[in-house]
């Protein structure tokens, strides 16, 4: 059975603010209507039904395991959020109730020297731990797009993927252990290990990535020790320019061979992609026109690494016939990695004209071999949609490299899409729906994932993770969710898992 | 009377927001462009964020807020305690990606000072109100008394043989706050102008210098103090008004512009003018100053009007004075917390935790002397520095100036 939640009412308001105080609980609408709202698309026209009835932002472990304690006891959806740039909705209230805010929780707690490990409250963002890092000679080698604005904890609820993964690895691979509140409000430390600090044990089972990615519906992730790196001596972008998508697509899989270890990123960007970064933007390097597609590639390392691998880097894209772009697109466009993609006018309708959109962002987890097919499949996909219901535009797609600390295998096939949320009804959102969707079959009819790092939260892709995990992964999902989360309180209604509670899965 | 000047740099913001009423069509969509962008650098940029963590604190959270209502979700009767923690103080604005790549191109800079101006005046329109506007109307009526009394506010010039008031092509202007709180400052620029060789007069009683009158719907008094102020710079044939407080730069070069058009002289920031007399000879630096040095840009400069050059020369040209640049980049995250009108008389705490914070940050650098090109600056960090008991000299770059060349 689902189990009925209760009302959020005068006396839990009284109660919340007894445990964080009057200064942070809010029924405010306007409050309540901004934690409702996402980076991504997102069904403004029905934004009433995903408004939370009480917004708290805890300044403590403490205090969320008491929220979590009144929640559980009454019944009420807890909803965590953190800077709002997920991708896939996941912080959306589907079922209104408490949204816990973790942002008050951004202090650093220990930095430490010797063992190279810095332990924080989740609610710090990436570039302010960077600042606080370097200050100590340290790097933060955690570079996802929202690197200025995003938390480390909503990176760790998302499982999200970095830029320069292939020296550092991922969130996954840089997290060493974490505080975890769970829904009955019970505090937990989960690692690799018993111990904080160590980064490898066979100690039980390895029950720290059941925290990552996990979007909430598990617990609240509130502090986390971290593997920070020293600083590297070199920082090398380098672009290339190919006259056509397959040239570049065959010139990574050389790059991939041939095992720079210094190589962060590739980053393959196709004829679409380039075209749309040619539209307007005043961010825009200009490319020669016989430019057709682009190679993104960062190293980093000692000087002596970046120079000898640059070598053969560069030798290899001379063999591919593709060509340098220069000083000024490499590393303009490496410092402007943040700030240039995604803004809000880059949309256009079928008649050329400027449509302000939000952006899509599919990120497909795609095998090397199988990036020109799924490619083809979904620029036909938006091509139709576009012509069906006129407010798609399709922004060209970037293939990252995916595999952590290996520039290899497997990349993120990373789909712009605009959308104009304020011209949407059911009728369109629907039709969103089932084009992420379509394009998410695609991918497993490739031997993909659907998501790399944005999360299966939104309904559509959501439909489609019992197939992907159809071989006893979601009956295994389904299990732990109900043995860690009882009542269906964290994030209810995400990654469908509220088939948990209907009958009992047994394996 | 803000239909009929210029008073936004946006035709929706003269649109007053009211009870029951959805906001303008043309106000949602320029909402919507922050609303609809996916990077929110617009959060850890803001000095108020970095203390509340409440987004709504920001301009994603001012920008959506009033984006909901239009959707039907939310009403003005609310969004008073949420636009009262804006410092005015431009972060979000030059931080702002639409900014940077579309400002210019499609004409979507973003103005999230103005819309916070606009906001706070409509919801007192509308009788709705915001927390401390009491406190915001005594400060204006503060300022409306003290412009009456010349004789308090020229008394700053006593003993120091310029001319006030007269036609002249250069005129020192001088508000009351420096006047009558900074005298120091405002004595230093009057001595080394004088230093310089340059003919100028001081303007007799300034009657500007309130912005705060823009945050109470009281647009009427500013603008005919700003006109009183106009219209004397036009009589004493001014070429050039040299400006010692920031926030009177800030009006001058970007709200008096918006209402007047192009001002019929050049105004210059009081650092720019020294820096040039220094660069021609006609100021030298000559005693050393032994002080360990960290500058504080003030936001009215730095981020509202661009000038962050001249305080680091000048400094760097002092003898004696060890001084460690903290990037003007880096200290679009900064304030001293008091805020260019209104924040500090309705979030005491919060303004306090700000200057505590940003006397921390020089201390960690090994600075002992900060220096400010500010009075709001020096008299708020003053009190930060008193409450929290930190040690180091507040001070402002022209005074340390003064010292080294002996004036």
């Amino acid at each position: 059975m689902i189990p009925r939640y209760a009302t959020v009412d005068q006396g839990i308001v009284r109660d919340l603010v007894g445990i964080v105080g009057e200064h942070n609980v809010t029924t405010a609408l306007h409050q309540r209507a901004i934690r409702a709202a996402v980076a991504c698309p997102f069904p403004i026209h029905r934004w009433e039904e995903h408004l939370p009835d009480v917004v708290v932002l805890p300044g403590s472990t403490e205090e969320v395991s008491e929220i979590l304690k009144l929640a559980n006891r009454h019944r009420i959806p807890v909803v965590p959020r953190a800077a709002g740039t997920g991708l896939n909705d996941g912080a959306v209230p589907l079922r209104k109730g408490i949204l816990l805010d973790i942002k008050r929780l951004d202090q650093v707690l220990e930095l430490d020297d010797a063992n190279m490990t810095v332990t924080i409250q989740t609610g710090i963002n990436n570039q302010e731990l960077s600042r606080t890092l370097k200050r100590y000679g340290f790097w933060w080698p955690f570079d996802p797009a929202s690197f200025p604005v995003s938390t480390v904890g909503g990176n760790i609820g998302t499982g999200a993927w970095s830029l320069i993964g292939g020296v550092s690895g991922h969130i996954p691979d840089l997290v060493i252990s974490m505080t975890v509140v769970l829904p009955t409000g019970r505090i937990i430390e989960v690692g690799e290990s018993g111990a904080r600090k160590i980064r490898k044990s066979s100690t039980g089972y390895r029950l720290k990535d059941l925290f990552i990615g996990h979007q909430g519906t598990l617990g609240v992730v509130t502090e986390a020790t971290l593997d920070m790196f020293p600083r590297p001596e070199a920082e090398f972008p380098a672009s290339f320019g190919y006259d056509s998508f397959e040239k570049g697509w065959k010139n990574l899989r050389s790059m991939s061979r041939a095992f720079l270890r210094t190589m962060a990123m590739a980053a393959l960007l196709d004829e679409e992609r380039v075209e749309c970064l040619r539209r307007d933007d005043e961010a825009y390097i200009a490319l020669p026109k016989n430019v057709k597609s682009v190679i993104v590639t960062v190293s980093y390392g000692t000087e002596a690494e970046v120079t000898a691998a640059s070598d053969v880097l560069f030798k290899l894209v001379r063999g591919g016939d593709g060509f340098y772009l220069g000083e000024e697109f490499s590393e303009g466009s490496w410092a402007g990695r943040h700030e240039t993609l995604q803004l809000p006018l880059h949309g256009r309708t079928l008649s050329g004209d400027v449509m302000p959109s939000k952006w899509h962002v599919a990120d497909a987890a795609v095998l090397y071999s199988e990036l020109p097919a799924v490619r083809e499949k979904w620029h036909s996909l938006v091509r139709e949609y576009r012509h069906k219901h006129a407010i798609f535009d399709d922004g060209g797609i970037i293939m990252h490299t995916n595999n952590p600390f290996k520039p290899w295998g497997d990349y993120i096939l990373s789909m712009d899409l605009f959308m104009p949320e304020t011209e949407l009804d059911d009728v369109k959102w629907k039709a969103f729906l089932e084009l992420d969707r379509k394009m998410s079959e695609v991918a497993l009819q490739h031997n993909g994932s659907i998501t790399a790092c944005h999360g299966a939260t939104r309904p559509g892709q959501a439909e489609l993770i019992p197939i992907e995990l159809r071989n006893g992964m979601y009956d295994m999902m389904q299990i732990i969710k109900r043995a860690f989360d009882p009542n269906n309180i964290m994030n209810p209604g995400k990654f469908g898992l509220d088939s948990a509670y209907v009958e009992e899965t047994k394996l | 009377m803000t239909e009929q000047y210029r008073i936004y740099s946006k035709d929706a913001y003269h649109i007053p927001l009211n009870k029951g009423q959805k906001p303008p069509a043309e106000l949602a969509l320029d909402n919507y462009l922050t609303v609809a962008c996916r990077h929110k650098f617009c959060l850890e940029v803001c000095p108020v964020y970095q203390v509340t963590r409440n987004e709504a604190h920001t301009s994603y959270g001012f920008h959506t807020s009033l984006f909901s209502i239009w959707e039907g979700i939310g009403n003005i009767e609310e969004l008073g305690d949420t636009f009262t923690h804006c410092l005015q103080c431009g972060a979000c604005e030059v931080r702002c990606p639409n900014t940077l790549f579309m400002g210019d191109f499609y004409r979507v800079t973003l103005t999230t000072t103005e819309l916070v101006r606009k906001v706070r005046s409509d919801l007192v329109r509308a009788g709705v109100g915001f927390p401390g506007l009491d406190e915001v109307k005594k400060e204006v009526e503060s300022h409306l008394q003290a412009i009456s009394k010349r004789d308090d506010l020229m008394k700053w010039t006593e003993g120091l043989g310029v001319q006030v008031g007269g036609r002249c092509d250069l005129v020192l202007y001088v508000s009351r706050f420096t006047a009558t709180q900074a005298t120091e400052t405002a004595r230093a620029a009057a001595k080394l102008l004088k230093k310089a060789g340059l003919n100028f007069s001081v303007m007799d009683v300034p009657q500007a210098g309130i912005g705060e009158a823009l945050d109470i719907a009281r647009e009427d008094k500013f603008l005919e103090l700003a006109k009183k102020d106009m219209d004397k710079l036009r009589e004493m044939g001014t070429e050039m008004v040299v400006v010692v407080d920031p926030h009177d730069y800030f009006f001058f070069k970007r709200i008096f512009t918006r209402i007047f058009g192009e001002l019929p002289f050049k105004v210059v920031f009081i650092t720019d003018i020294l820096w040039q007399m220094m660069e021609e000879g006609r100021l030298v630096a000559q005693n050393e100053i032994h002080k360990r040095v960290i500058y504080h840009d003030p936001c009215t400069l730095n981020k509202l009007t661009n000038v962050w050059e001249s305080p680091r020369k000048i400094l760097s040209k002092i003898p004696g004075v060890q001084f460690t640049d903290e990037h003007h980049i880096d200290q679009w995250y900064y304030c001293c917390g008091n805020g260019v009108s209104t924040f500090k008389k309705v979030n005491p705490e919060i303004a306090f935790t700000i200057g505590q914070r940003r006397l921390r940050r020089a201390l960690d650098l090994g600075g002992k002397t900060l220096a400010l090109g500010c009075p709001h600056c020096w008299d708020h960090l003053t009190e930060v520095k008193t409450k929290s008991k930190l040690e180091i000299e507040l001070i402002n770059v022209i005074e340390i100036l003064a010292q080294s060349v002996g004036v």
